[in-house]
């Protein structure tokens, strides 16, 4: 259990290592991009194609943190009103309705990965497999996540 | 059509099981796909790739980490302090005062519940301590802070328009009018109510020294919009652009000009920033996925003809319109309710001949209004929070207030110039 929690946390400080770095180089590029247009006098080509896939991955590792926080946008106004036992048979049903769709976004995004073998980003010419792994990470980490809160929420609905 | 009648229905079912929206959607989405025999291997991920790497999403963590930046540097105390100036002594003036500032506040956050939660932290107290009721204080301060997603910039606006494609400069702009009316509207309502209740009035005035020093000290704050709009509108910057530049004007008054803000400060800021703009954009792309199907099975067209078998009157239209956006907004996300109807009334509504950014404002304005509004108006839940009273007594006290966001709702639907001379004045249409 101590293991899981070493893990767990290190998990944690990973999303939000990783998010906040994107953010803030994301910043960084399209300022920079203002700078050059109008003191250079010339445009950063790749910056579009950067700052884009650096937004991805800043959501495919701040989705999970998010989950991990419970701050996703949800309605909970009708299920925290019913009775403790139908809520948390309701809770139960919506896990798993949010759980087979995570499955299936790891799954897909694992295929898309591997199908996208041979093509590369416009100008960079960054293979895309390493573009769309993204994807894949994020989807296994919001998967994780949403696991570690399934027992929590069942429970909050049982109190 | 069957189809996505019965997907539509089923997205509220799981919304009501408390599923969160961006999995409904998503899994609605799947299953949309699944019974078409389409291939949702393949849609999935490409629908949540290219709806998050989109380049004008960028606004967002821009908008909402300028907004907290400044908050962060100090700046609620000083807008409140020139709002007290500009209000004076006039009556119920420290109501008025709120909503003024939160008017500037608007300008700079584009956020009702950073508002709420800025604005009331400091002016429920004080407002309390000067003899006003404490639902009512929280009731003006809900309702007021429904103007910051109005006044550019607007977080809203800036998902409404990457939703439907519509120009996020031109929605900007379109925001002015309707914000300041929204504003002096629920000024007018605390004056009718103040010859009924008698709100306090502040007696002591302020010496012209002193005005001059708060003024001067509003000057950077406010000088955020100005930027963020002159620079849109003089064609300088993209609205992308334009929150980039705010975050780094931000940036500069809180470290240099104010020296309120610390490196210590920054990480929890951008932690919130990525939490916030994660959760959103997780929304839009997985509701790209259901869209994809809705556009698949025509349900904007199907939808469009219902409508106009009830009635062919773009009047009838926006009535229709107004009421199901305003009970959404009653129960529902703002950015949520956007993604999942915009694109199904946005094509009917460009049927009806209205144009595309006096539509969006009246969107946006129906589910801003529904923030401040029982059941579940999140900014209402906040500044009750802030005032220590129960929600509903905060319900009855906003309930006059909402009635004047209502009537400035309906000047705007049916007068449409008011949100659309600034934009043609722009060329933007």
């Amino acid at each position: 259990m101590k293991t899981f929690k070493t893990i767990d946390n290190a998990i944690g400080m990973v999303e939000d290592a990783v998010s906040i770095g994107c953010l803030v180089i994301i910043i960084l590029i399209v300022s920079s991009q203002v700078f050059f247009r109008y003191v250079v006098g010339s445009s950063l080509l790749w910056a579009d194609e950067v700052v884009a896939n650096l937004l991805v991955l800043m959501v495919m590792f701040g989705a999970p943190a998010v989950t991990r926080r419970f701050l996703h946008t949800d309605l909970r106004m009708i299920v925290n009103a019913l009775p403790p036992r139908l809520g948390a048979i309701v809770r139960v049903f919506s896990s798993a309705i949010g759980l087979l769709f995570l499955g299936v976004f790891v799954y897909s995004a694992a295929k898309y990965t591997f199908d996208a073998r041979g093509m590369v980003t416009t100008v960079l010419k960054v293979p895309m497999p390493y573009v769309y792994s993204m994807m894949l990470v994020g989807s296994v980490l919001m998967l994780f996540e949403y696991i570690k809160t399934v027992p929590k929420m069942v429970a909050f609905a049982k109190r | 059509m069957q189809l996505g009648i019965v997907l539509l229905i089923l997205v509220f079912v799981c919304l009501f099981l408390g599923v969160p929206v961006y999995l409904t959607l998503g899994a609605v989405g799947t299953l949309g796909l699944l019974l078409m025999h389409s291939n949702p291997l393949l849609v999935i991920p490409q629908s949540i790739y290219t709806g998050i790497g989109f380049f004008p999403l960028l606004a967002i963590p821009f908008f909402i980490l300028a907004g907290e930046l400044m908050n962060k540097a100090g700046i609620t105390a000083r807008l409140i302090r020139f709002s007290n100036m500009l209000i004076g002594r006039a009556p119920a003036s420290l109501a008025n005062s709120n909503i003024l500032a939160s008017m500037f506040f608007g300008g700079i956050t584009g956020s009702a519940q950073a508002d709420t939660s800025a604005i009331g932290s400091v002016m429920i107290p004080v407002m309390v301590k000067e003899g006003y009721s404490p639902e009512f204080s929280a009731a003006v301060t809900a309702a007021s802070s429904t103007c910051g997603p109005i006044i550019p910039p607007s977080i809203l606006m800036v998902i409404y328009c990457v939703t439907v494609g519509g120009s996020i400069g031109a929605m900007f702009v379109g925001g002015i009018v309707p914000g300041i009316l929204i504003g002096f509207g629920l000024i007018l309502m605390v004056l009718i109510l103040d010859r009924k209740y008698r709100f306090p009035r502040r007696t002591d005035t302020i010496p012209f020294r002193e005005k001059v020093r708060i003024t001067v000290d509003a000057f950077w704050p406010l000088g955020m919009p100005l930027i963020i709009v002159g620079g849109i509108l003089g064609g300088v910057f993209t609205p992308t652009e334009a929150g980039a530049t705010a975050v780094i004007y931000s940036l500069i008054v809180g470290f240099f000009v104010l020296k309120t803000l610390t490196v210590k400060d920054l990480i929890p800021l951008l932690r919130n920033t990525v939490l916030l703009t994660s959760a959103v954009l997780m929304i839009i792309s997985c509701a790209r996925v259901l869209s994809w199907v809705l556009t698949v099975v025509q349900v904007q067209i199907h939808v469009g003809e219902l409508i106009r078998s009830i009635s062919t009157s773009p009047f009838i239209f926006l009535v229709l319109v107004n009421v199901l956006l305003l009970f959404m907004g009653t129960f529902m996300d703002g950015s949520a309710s956007v993604i999942i109807l915009a694109p199904i009334l946005a094509p009917i509504a460009a049927q009806f001949g209205i144009n595309p950014i006096h539509f969006g404002l009246i969107v946006v304005l129906n589910l801003i209004i529904g923030q401040g509004t029982p059941p579940l108006g999140l900014c209402l839940f906040i500044a009750c929070g802030i005032a220590r009273c129960p929600v509903e007594k905060g319900a009855l006290a906003i309930l006059p207030l909402i009635l004047a966001e209502v009537v400035v709702l309906l000047v705007v639907t049916y007068i449409p110039e008011l949100v659309l001379f600034i934009p043609r004045m722009f060329g933007y249409i």
